[in-house]
């Protein structure tokens, strides 16, 4: 993640998110948990069931073999006349597409939409290289257009409104728009298809990479996916390297579980499989291999999972988090619960580390996980590396929360030091007590008063406890419990 | 050069290291990763079922029979989607139905699919035959030819797509095994559609804004 280098403050971004965008976020999710919720009714419970304990399974293989997978998919692409390029990083990825583009005197790209290409911010790099760069997914053309991020990872432009999107039109592309999603859309299609038919390259994520025949397999509904890799002399391909399966079994299973988590459809309006190079096709087929942190998200057998992740967005669709705070909130590239777990992984516990605490972890998204990622699980282990570290990151817990964790355990693990403690809160908390209670603390503690009064400190347990038993409230010696006279 | 051969070294050599405990095991998915396929129906209940669907999809399904039923249905094509000019390659089954023929006495302009992309982009009717239909989605397989491009059923408005009840498959897993060998083909299921607005399907984006499929019996 190469464009979003600052520190993701949850907090602070949700305090951002205008009452409007949450409105808007929420009216989508809405629609698409139940176009969502009848297709798996008719695919029948059980079998859904079945079919995503399949996915699950499949991708986990997928995973736990792709020392393997990967060098086979490599012969295969190459055997069938396309380039394969290695990416540890971003600037790799970035530089690798670059240079391509130079070799063939490119003046502009149309891109169909890839995560991938938002994680290393290829459009800047592009960009910067004197490129022009097209998005062509209708969302995110709307969003570039806004020179905003995207907020939903299938459905870019979740956040914003028919009337947003028509001034924005009005505004950018200086014609005549209506607050009407099918005249929206016709503008979006009369100003890219010229763009298509002149672009100098294609560039396209991938949703699976297919081991056994080297097939790149790209799932589009606009049909911009498959102009973008038709039309354009050059077609380059970035794709994560967890995004290879095995054969084309694997694909049939898990095109069913994306199409009906993602659009709420049997099956996505266009699914194009390419394999290197053809005849009338672009001359060139690259296929970029990215890295990028996946290989040390794999080493990690609990966060290892969050690499089964297929990209459908039904995890944000249904989290309560979500569809309080909108996607920005989330401040990288991935939103909701995917979002917490992979974009700390990715840019590292220093720079992400508080979003796996975005989360009630009320396990919805588990629930609705095509491939059942252990969302919940993940999340809990990712806020235990934060505090703790582990054996792929240190602790990032403030100095001071270290501090106090430290004195907490010296003080609570030692009994004498406990019974101190006790006493001293009495003794301190005089200026503040009024009466029962303490209506308002020093920082960091004002947190808890600024929305309720803590209760004073009265005595210690102890004490009282020696009281009432020298009272004759009877205790029966040895067991500890109570005994009514 | 050698600074790509290392990237590729040290990413295989991380990922070989990060999955090292699997490595005794096959490489075969395992049996809980399978998912049997969908059966198919009778082969009347199956071209229903397809029809079905692609009105589901808000495409126009019909069966067509014979030269006669082609001709007629072509005419009535041609004249609610205002067709003036069409792209097609050459296929058995348009020599049959003499579309050419057909197409030149309503009127219709044809355009070469070899002829430059920007000439197919500009015709209001592309036409296909299908290698192959998945009557449980209203899909369409299309292999990719030189005969037959990809252009055919992307660049023009409409998109007709021609089926033969021979090639109905049964389920993806079907058409997989089928198209598997080939270096480029696409499933296509109704228009080209998106919802990236408030969620409001709407049809036509990039691609063709009406899907036909005829069942030619």
């Amino acid at each position: 993640m190469k464009e979003p280098m600052e520190k993701i403050d949850f907090r602070a971004n949700v305090q951002q998110a205008s009452p409007a965008v949450i409105a808007a976020t929420r009216n989508s999710t809405r629609t698409a948990l139940r176009i969502r919720g009848d297709v798996v009714h008719a695919f029948g419970e059980e079998r859904w069931q079945r079919l995503r304990q399949a996915g699950h399974d499949l991708r986990l293989h997928s995973l736990t073999h792709l020392d393997r997978y990967l060098p086979l998919l490599e012969e295969r692409v190459t055997a069938a006349g396309g380039r394969v390029h290695w990416a540890a990083d971003a600037a790799e990825a970035n530089g690798i597409v670059r240079e391509i583009a130079a070799r063939h005197n490119v003046r502009s790209i149309v891109k169909s939409k890839s995560m991938v290409s938002e994680e290393i911010g290829l459009n800047h790099s592009l960009e910067a290289a004197g490129l022009r760069v097209y998005e062509t997914d209708l969302g995110e053309f709307i969003v570039q257009l806004a020179g905003q991020k995207p907020s939903h990872i299938t459905a870019p432009a979740l956040h914003m409104t028919k009337e947003e999107i028509a001034r924005l039109f009005r505004e950018k592309l200086k014609v005549d728009a209506r607050p009407v999603p099918e005249e929206l859309t016709e503008l979006a299609r009369q100003r890219l298809r010229p763009e298509f038919l002149s672009a100098g390259m294609g560039i396209s994520g991938g949703n699976f990479l297919i081991a056994e025949t080297g097939t790149l397999l790209i799932v589009t509904n606009e049909g911009n996916g498959r102009l973008s890799t038709t039309l354009p002399p050059v077609h380059v391909a970035i794709v994560g390297i967890e995004k290879v399966i095995p054969d084309w079994e694997s694909a049939a299973v898990l095109l069913k579980l994306l199409a009906r988590s993602t659009s709420g459809s049997k099956i996505t309006a266009y699914n194009t499989c390419i394999t290197g190079t053809r005849e009338a096709g672009p001359q060139e087929f690259h296929l970029v291999l990215l890295d990028n942190g996946r290989s040390r998200i794999l080493a990690d057998p609990i966060a290892r999972e969050t690499l089964l992740c297929i990209r459908c967005g039904a995890c944000m669709n249904i989290c309560p988090v979500y569809n309080n705070v909108g996607g920005h909130a989330y401040g990288g590239v991935y939103q909701g619960p995917i979002g917490a777990m992979l974009t700390p992984q990715l840019m590292g516990t220093r720079l992400a580390g508080g979003l796996p605490f975005a989360s009630t972890l009320c396990g919805a998204c588990a629930e609705f996980c095509p491939v059942m990622i252990p969302i919940p699980e993940i999340l809990l282990h990712l806020r235990h590396r934060f505090v703790e570290g582990d054996a792929c990151e240190g602790p990032s817990v403030p100095g001071l929360l270290k501090a106090a964790a430290w004195a907490g355990r010296r003080v609570l693990g030692s009994p004498s030091l406990y019974r101190l403690g006790g006493r001293m809160a009495r003794t301190l908390q005089a200026p503040f007590r009024r009466g029962d209670w303490l209506p308002s603390l020093p920082a960091p503690l004002n947190r808890w008063t600024a929305a309720r009064p803590f209760p004073a400190f009265r005595g210690d347990f102890r004490s009282w406890w020696g009281k009432r038993t020298a009272a004759g409230s009877a205790v029966e010696p040895g067991t500890g419990r109570g005994a009514r006279p | 050069m050698n600074e790509k051969l290392s990237a590729r070294e040290a990413i295989l050599a991380r990922v070989g290291s990060a999955v090292g405990a699997f490595a005794e095991t096959p490489l075969e998915p395992p049996a809980s990763a399978r998912f049997a396929p969908r059966r198919a129906a009778g082969p009347d209940a199956e071209m229903d079922l397809l029809l079905e669907e692609v009105r589901r999809l808000n495409g126009h399904g019909r069966t067509v029979q014979g030269p006669g039923g082609f001709g007629a249905a072509l005419a009535e094509l041609v004249k609610a989607q205002a067709v003036q000019k069409a792209a097609f390659s050459d296929h058995p089954l348009y020599r049959r139905y003499d579309l050419s023929g057909e197409l030149a006495r309503l009127g219709v302009e044809i355009v070469p699919p070899t002829s430059d992309r920007s000439l197919v982009a500009a015709c209001d009717l592309g036409i296909t035959v299908a290698d192959g239909a998945l009557p449980e989605t209203g899909t369409v397989l299309l292999r990719t030819t030189t005969g037959q491009p990809d252009l055919l059923s992307l660049l023009p408005r409409v998109h007709l797509a021609l089926v033969t009840p021979d090639t109905l498959l049964a389920d993806l897993h079907h058409a997989f095994s089928l198209a598997k060998g080939d270096r480029h083909f696409v499933f296509v299921s109704g228009s080209s559609r998106t919802a990236d607005i408030e969620k409001v399907l709407t049809l036509g984006v990039h691609g063709p804004k009406s899907f036909h499929l005829w069942i030619c019996l």
